[in-house]
């Protein structure tokens, strides 16, 4: 299968050649194949939101590495607006994101400047504030402003929804959000990935929402990637993730932490609900 | 008539001195009816808070929890001022947020500090960015540098007090913003999701900096979305709709899996696996706040079975 996006090798200093330029990339490599999804993770400054940006053009590789997004070598002439409407990125931050006066025109955006028709522009923001949980007939007319910061997110999110994208990179979209919010938006993209065979990039901190939504993970330390595996090899690597900046999920630590006081038990949980299960057949015996 | 003329003279003094004795006992922090609502240029005004009475001693350490929208951030920014109640008042320290010639007392004894802390350096090295706040209140010399290499140490900033604020990592950056609040020597911190962005790493070291906080006598209210972290908090308070839903520990709170689903809360890992675990039998105490908790009992119990 050709990857959907492949990254090698690539390099990347912010602002090269002044005296502010800082480094961001030394070595990264990346792959994601069509339909699955893949987390990237690492400490804050590893050079993950960097890493993102190159996924839809809004960096270009300049010194060293190449970047392939959907067939296309983005060191070279690419149509950026055709790119984006494939690849929809989802930034950390949503006020970045959000620049309408009303909730509604700012989902209505990007159907709009595909040159759909007004219906189809309708049914797309009513599906895509649905998706993500704000009631159209209350927030389609709610000023931008008047949000709260959970909403915003969830606003900034729809946005990028409603273009319909093939590929949706994702920028630590579910921080802020409340644990119901986050339940919602982890069923929204499982649906998105088993139904419409969407294919996700994702940045989390949050290890115990990778160890739930992720094929593969990519780390990355200090601007260089370390390792792409299967997520349940990669989460149950405690030491690898420590040598990371990060800390294991809860179900491998839980489990460590168990075998280390003498319990001998079989398996790698990833999930709490998955520990739970291994806990319950080890005790059964 | 000579007597009132005694009585005006001397009630500021007299109140500060009651004040001033009082402290131990009297709450720090008092929301009393608190409503809140935002007018957005003649359309509808929508209702943050519905009428909150909280009152919060020295020393406390308090999650503020609750779903987005749930008005937790307007509550945050009422407790210094930062907004007016549009009905009810807040009182800090016996001072109603809504005098203006109370608002820099108000304002150190309330720091807050918010989930961006990028958004609030202004200072080109850690030392001046610590600085800041108190220089502009016109603190003194000597007893600003006190301040400020007190504040330093507190959150272990001593290495970096030369470095650029914007070189610092989360965590950095958190403690940062955390010392900048200290060296106006507040009775009370507001952490408004201060540790949203910050990898788990970051989020733990914030926590345990806003612990110590806490052991030397400063009240701390912590807002996230974080069960993990409610689960080290000594009171929960849960917000729902602008009102409150619920005022009580931890594990009152995680106990009671029904009152958690109304209000939008999930349960830490630690107490999902323990309570899964004691309803099909295990001998777990089904409210296991920490992880290691969790692993005492489940040690136990595989020791006693053999």
């Amino acid at each position: 299968m050709t990857p959907i996006i492949e990254i090698s090798h690539l390099q990347h200093t912010y602002l090269a050649g002044t005296l502010a330029h800082r480094e961001a990339l030394f070595d990264a490599s990346l792959q994601v194949l069509a339909g699955q999804s893949v987390a990237l993770i690492g400490p804050t400054g590893a050079g993950k939101s960097t890493l993102l940006h190159f996924c839809n053009g809004l960096l270009r590789p300049r010194e060293s590495g190449r970047v392939i997004v959907l067939g296309h070598d983005m060191g070279r002439d690419v149509d950026l607006a055709a790119l984006r409407r494939q690849v929809g990125l989802v930034f950390q931050n949503p006020h970045h994101q959000l620049f309408e006066r009303f909730v509604g025109d700012d989902v209505a955006y990007g159907p709009r400047q595909m040159g759909l028709d007004e219906d189809e522009v309708d049914r797309r923001v009513q599906w895509a504030l649905e998706a993500v949980a704000l009631d159209p007939a209350i927030f389609a007319d709610r000023p931008t402003l008047s949000l709260s910061g959970g909403e915003m997110r969830r606003a900034a999110i729809a946005g990028v929804l409603a273009t319909r994208p093939a590929v949706l990179v994702l920028d630590e979209v579910t921080t802020g959000l409340d644990p119901e919010g986050r339940r919602q938006l982890h069923a929204l993209l499982r649906r998105l990935k088993y139904d419409e065979g969407v294919t996700f990039l994702f940045v989390s901190n949050d290890l115990d929402e990778v160890a739930e939504l992720a094929d593969e993970v990519i780390v990355i330390h200090a601007g260089r990637t370390e390792v792409q595996g299967p997520t349940r090899d990669v989460l149950a690597d405690i030491s690898l993730l420590e040598r990371s900046g990060l800390s294991a999920p809860f179900a491998p630590a839980l489990f460590s932490s168990l075998r280390a006081r003498g319990l001998s038990l079989r398996g790698a949980p990833l999930t709490p609900a998955e520990a739970e299960e291994e806990l319950w057949l080890a005790w059964k015996g | 008539m000579t007597d009132t003329a005694h009585t005006v003279e001397l009630s500021p003094r007299l109140l500060a001195w009651v004040r001033f004795v009082c402290r131990g006992v009297m709450s720090l922090l008092v929301c009393e009816q608190l409503a809140l609502s935002y007018g957005l240029d003649g359309d509808t005004p929508i209702q943050a808070l519905r009428g909150i009475d909280l009152s919060i001693g020295a020393g406390s350490f308090v999650a503020l929890v609750g779903r987005n929208g749930s008005g937790k951030s307007s509550l945050a920014r009422c407790m210094n001022g930062l907004l007016q109640p549009t009905s009810g008042r807040v009182l800090v320290d016996g001072l109603d947020t809504r005098s203006r010639s109370d608002r820099i007392a108000i304002r150190s004894t309330v720091g807050m500090v918010f989930q961006n802390p990028d958004n609030q350096f202004v200072m080109s090295t850690v030392r001046e960015e610590v600085a800041f706040g108190p220089e502009n209140l016109g603190v003194p010399m000597p007893e600003l540098a006190n301040r400020v290499e007190q504040a330093l140490r507190a959150t272990g900033l001593e290495d970096v007090a030369d470095a650029d604020p914007q070189h610092l990592s989360a965590g950095g950056k958190g403690r940062l913003a955390i010392a900048a609040m200290l060296a106006l020597q507040p009775r009370c911190l507001v952490l408004d999701e201060t540790t949203a962005l910050m990898d788990p790493l970051a989020r733990r070291e914030t926590l345990a900096m806003a612990r110590q906080l806490r052991d030397r006598g400063i009240a701390v209210i912590w807002v996230t979305h974080h069960m993990d972290e409610v689960a080290h908090m000594e009171r929960v308070v849960a917000l729902d709709h602008g009102r409150i839903g619920f005022d009580g520990s931890p594990a009152e709170l995680f106990a009671d899996m029904a009152l958690c689903e109304a209000l939008g809360l999930g349960l830490p890992p630690s107490v999902q696996v323990a309570q899964g675990l004691a309803a099909r039998g295990l001998p777990v105490r089904p409210v296991a706040l920490q992880t290691e908790a969790l692993v005492d009992d489940l040690v136990t119990a595989w020791s006693q079975r053999a």
